[in-house]
């Protein structure tokens, strides 16, 4: 009698497990994204979670926690309860900002469920300069190490080591020049006080129709949508190591059960195809992942620029 | 010789000094000639050194005293003391503890402290922080 | 032809209706201190995506604008700047309201407003390019002296003492170095907190200053026994007489002019031009002596000055699809969002949209001006409550929008810190404006000096032969001595 009570019992505690289980989500589900609003990790998000809110019937807020290449945002998230209603937009930068010593925290310290796409970096210079083509850069920097004036969107940030990368794979040397964002490098080489922008797509897009920039090639192994005439560098005979890319990660601790609830909704919304038609707008390069392997991307991408950033001597 | 002014300028001095000493040791400038992370610091805090300076011999010619000039000044210090006390105490607690309970008795002590009825002090707060939680979190979607 | 068709299709009840909702939002959000216009458009912006293009655009051009304008209400009445770019309109507006004068403050708050908006979209219309041509010039060297031309209005906005004045505003570039410096990343005063990697937020500091000051100071020398009411309405003058508004036109207009300008810089946007354009005025003024005391003629270059600015912004982002400030940036994204990409390319693509944006920016103005001259009455109500009511609110909207800006907790501790500091400055007869320019232009300044350097490899000669640079270092220089050759010529007229 006492065995089948506790039988009972059991079963009970499984179904109510199951049951609470299949109740995620049952509140309002917040995103906190480390950018300011109006960027490319806010502008994602943002879409997404319109998504993600029909999926699972529950609001989806974003929140921008803006600070410290989104070292502010990582630690605030966390620090939160693993129930998973505190999701965060993970850029790069998430995998950077541990070898660049603004937080302790690294994709280990997180669970990642989603990947959702790629960004390359532009090799983009002024119309009226004299470089019509990738490989009159390169010869040119050769002939005058050091002369040519690369702007990036600041110190340490992802396209400083995207012009980092070019030298190395070129074999070739910058002057490396910061500016306070990628908009404000492509800004300097339309008024020609560089002469490089190593910058995203979208942020030169203006520039090119407008005639006053010109794309010499894409930093990926496939040619951007945005600019179906320039090369890539696969195309161009050179490896191609720095990518940006943006993915999603809920706290260490969440449940299996809600990162599968989570995945599932994600995978769908990254897939659809509004998601992609925003991706050909704003130059990305869709690249869904689910969370084993966006889990196993970024931490491999963490041990990578461990090793690049001493390398750069920032500090 | 003005007191107060003579004890601001030595905070001034203070804070400048705790901003320019570690400025030495910043690195220095990149291999192609632009001055390091030090560079700003160090000047700026030079000019606040020498303006210090000026102001420091001002004072001493100065008679004036700005803090407690006249009675009702005397009388109120202890209620602004209490007050900048609580703003603080509440922008700390503010990580700590939920929005709600804590702005409720933030509000109920800050009209307690201006002296007004129990009546207007309980129907202020309650309003007042229910209107600021549904504005912030419901419309500007502010996590408070 | 193409413009009344812009005009009429603004004028549809459907896209006129949210573009007053604009207006009404951005009055709201922009008088209550910590809620900024970029705060308001980014909050506004995903609401746009579920509307057409036309009308979601009305909307946030609409609070734009409004929250522009609105700042200025709360910078009069409370002496708490709304916005950043507001700074100004304390100087003059709080004082016109501690005389009594606050519904002509903040009628010339509107009126100014208003033109100054108009005046930019007229900018916009006729010299879009040649405007942002102008601007793409301004290269690190250019924006190192323009840094160091906003730095010599901290004697003007100094009041009597200009040592006091610059030993704050030099306070203040010192508080503008503390994260990482924007050339070499590396971490200055950061303490290890991941929230000072990016500074001291602007915002919640300049609240605390002017904000939390005012109201310390006010805790600290109301006498219980007077009316404890803030401030009286006793002037019946509710408006300018004509001849009044012609005294003020010259200043003004320059100030339209020079806005427009720095609105259409990447980068510079109305915090800076207002100030500089009350300095600028100030020297330029018969009654220098007035300003800061409720001078007519301060309020109202402020004002002309904070939504000059819109029109010039809104030039480099339409012609060539750089943000000339925060909100436009985000405009730009809300623009890729509907699938135009800004620059020269959406002037020929889509050229009746950008005529619709330029008609709703000169409609959203009137509609302001509509708005602001039928609520002046009512504002100023405000000041009837009882002082204690008006400091709780005052305390509270401060702590909350400071920390609404980036939900950071490191940002309410600044500003009761900045609050109390701007106390003691009040006291202690020290200026608060400075601080505030310092705070505005040491980033500026220190980047674009050091990025200048890093690209000529550390030679000065290039700020001595760009001549933007040779014209702004002499306007700078001539900014400095101009008072004392005023004196000498008057001393040799006399």
């Amino acid at each position: 009698m006492r065995r089948r009570i506790f039988l009972t019992l059991l079963v009970l505690l499984a179904v109510g497990s199951a049951f609470a289980q299949a109740k995620y989500p049952t509140k309002q589900i917040n995103i906190v994204v480390g950018a300011s609003a109006g960027g490319t990790s806010d502008t994602v998000t943002r879409f997404l979670a319109k998504d993600i809110e029909a999926q699972l019937g529950v609001p989806v807020v974003v929140t921008d926690k803006p600070g410290g290449s989104c070292s502010v945002a990582f630690e605030y998230m966390a620090a939160q309860k693993p129930d998973g209603y505190h999701l965060m937009y993970m850029p790069v930068e998430s995998a950077m900002v541990k070898a660049m010593g603004f937080t302790q925290l690294e994709p280990k310290s997180v669970r990642y469920f989603a990947h959702a796409m790629f960004l390359p970096a532009t090799v983009t210079v002024n119309s009226k300069s004299p470089w019509k083509t990738f490989n009159d850069l390169i010869a040119y920097a050769k002939a005058n190490p050091g002369k040519v004036t690369v702007g990036n969107s600041g110190t340490g940030s992802i396209w400083h080591f995207a012009a980092v990368g070019i030298e190395q794979v070129c074999g070739v040397t910058f002057n490396h020049v910061p500016f306070d964002g990628g908009a404000a490098a492509a800004t300097a080489v339309m008024g020609g006080h560089v002469d490089v922008a190593t910058v995203a797509p979208g942020e030169v897009l203006a520039g090119v129709k407008g005639g006053y920039l010109r794309v010499l090639a894409i930093v990926d192994t496939k040619r951007s949508a945005l600019y179906p005439d320039v090369p890539c560098f696969k195309e161009l005979g050179y490896d191609v190591k720095i990518l940006a890319w943006g993915a999603f990660a809920a706290p260490a601790g969440t449940p299996d059960s809600v990162i599968s609830v989570l995945e599932a909704a994600f995978s769908k919304a990254i897939q659809s195809q509004g998601f992609q038609d925003l991706c050909v707008k704003y130059g990305f390069t869709p690249g869904y992942m689910d969370a084993k392997d966006a889990q196993a991307f970024a931490e491999s991408q963490a041990r990578w620029y461990q090793e690049e950033v001493p390398k750069l001597k920032l500090k | 010789m003005s007191k107060d002014g003579l004890m601001f300028v030595g905070a001034c001095v203070i804070v400048t000094l705790f901003f320019m000493i570690p400025a030495f040791s910043f690195p220095g400038g990149t291999t192609d000639g632009a001055p390091g992370p030090g560079y700003f610091p160090i000047l700026v805090c030079s000019v606040i050194l020498l303006l210090s300076t000026i102001l420091f011999i001002q004072y001493l010619r100065d008679h004036k005293k700005y803090f407690q000039q006249n009675e009702t000044q005397k009388k109120n210090l202890p209620k602004l003391l209490i007050a900048i006390g609580a703003i603080i105490l509440y922008t700390i607690l503010f990580m700590f503890i939920p929005f709600i309970p804590l702005t409720l008795v933030f509000m109920v002590f800050l009209n307690w402290l201006f002296g007004r009825t129990w009546r207007f002090n309980i129907i202020f707060s309650v309003v007042f922080t229910g209107v600021i939680y549904f504005v912030f979190n419901n419309l500007l979607h502010v996590m408070l | 032809m193409d413009w009344i068709q812009a005009f009429l299709g603004v004028l549809q009840p459907q896209v006129f209706l949210y573009l007053v909702i604009g207006v009404v939002s951005g009055g709201l959000i922009g008088a209550l201190p910590g809620l900024t216009a970029t705060m308001g458009v980014a909050v506004l912006t995903p609401i746009s995506f579920w509307l057409k293009p036309e009308c979601g655009f009305a909307m946030l051009i609409g609070v734009y604008n409004s929250a522009i304008w609105a700042g200025g209400v709360s910078a009069i009445l409370i002496n708490t700047p709304g916005t950043p770019a507001s700074i100004a309109s304390t100087f003059d507006g709080y004082k016109l309201t501690q005389k009594g004068y606050s519904a002509l403050a903040l009628n010339i708050n509107t009126v100014y407003s208003v033109l100054g908006g108009l005046f930019s979209s007229l900018c916009l219309i006729f010299f879009a390019f040649p405007l942002a041509h102008f601007a793409l010039q301004f290269g690190p060297a250019e924006y190192t002296t323009l840094a160091l031309f906003g730095l010599t209005m901290m004697v003007s906005v100094s009041g009597i003492s200009p040592i006091k004045g610059l030993l704050v505003g030099f306070l203040g570039l010192l508080f503008s170095t503390v994260g990482l410096d924007s050339i070499q990343a590396y971490k200055r005063y950061t303490l290890n907190n991941s929230a000072l990697l990016d500074g001291l937020n602007f915002v919640p500091m300049m609240i605390g200053l002017f904000g939390i000051g005012e109201i310390l100071y006010q805790i600290y020398t109301s006498d219980s026994q007077e009316k404890l009411v803030v401030a009286e309405v006793k002037g019946t003058k509710q408006f300018l007489t004509p001849k009044e508004f012609g005294k003020l036109a010259p200043a003004n207009l320059l100030t339209g002019i020079i806005s427009v300008i720095v609105g259409a810089i990447p980068g510079a946007g109305g915090d800076i031009a207002s100030i500089i354009c009350w300095g600028q005025a100030k020297k330029m003024s018969k009654h220098p002596e007035e300003y800061g005391e409720g001078s007519l003629e301060g309020l109202s270059v402020s004002c002309t000055a904070n939504n000059a600015v819109i029109g010039g912004a809104m030039t480099t982002m339409l012609s060539l699809g750089i943000p000339g400030d925060a909100v436009t940036a985000i405009l730009i994204g809300s623009l890729m969002m509907y699938g135009m990409t800004p620059g020269p390319q959406l002037f020929i693509e889509n050229n009746p949209f950008v005529l619709t944006l330029i008609a709703q920016l000169i409609l959203a103005n009137l509609v302001i001006l509509i708005f602001g001259l039928t609520t002046s009455r009512i504002y100023p109500k405000i000041l009837k409550i009882k002082k204690t009511t008006l400091w709780v609110v005052v305390i509270m909207c401060c702590i909350i929008g400071s920390y609404a800006i980036n939900n950071s907790y490191v940002d309410i501790i600044m500003m009761s810190v900045a609050g109390i500091f701007g106390f003691i400055l009040r006291v202690m007869d020290f200026p608060q404006g400075p601080f505030i320019l310092g705070m505005l232009l040491g980033r500026l300044l220190e980047s674009n000096l050091r990025r200048a350097l890093s690209l000529t490899m550390g030679n000065y000669s290039i700020f001595f032969t760009s001549p933007i640079c040779i014209v702004l270092l002499s306007i700078s220089v001539l900014s400095l001595v101009w008072p004392s050759i005023k004196k000498q010529l008057k001393k040799r007229a006399a």
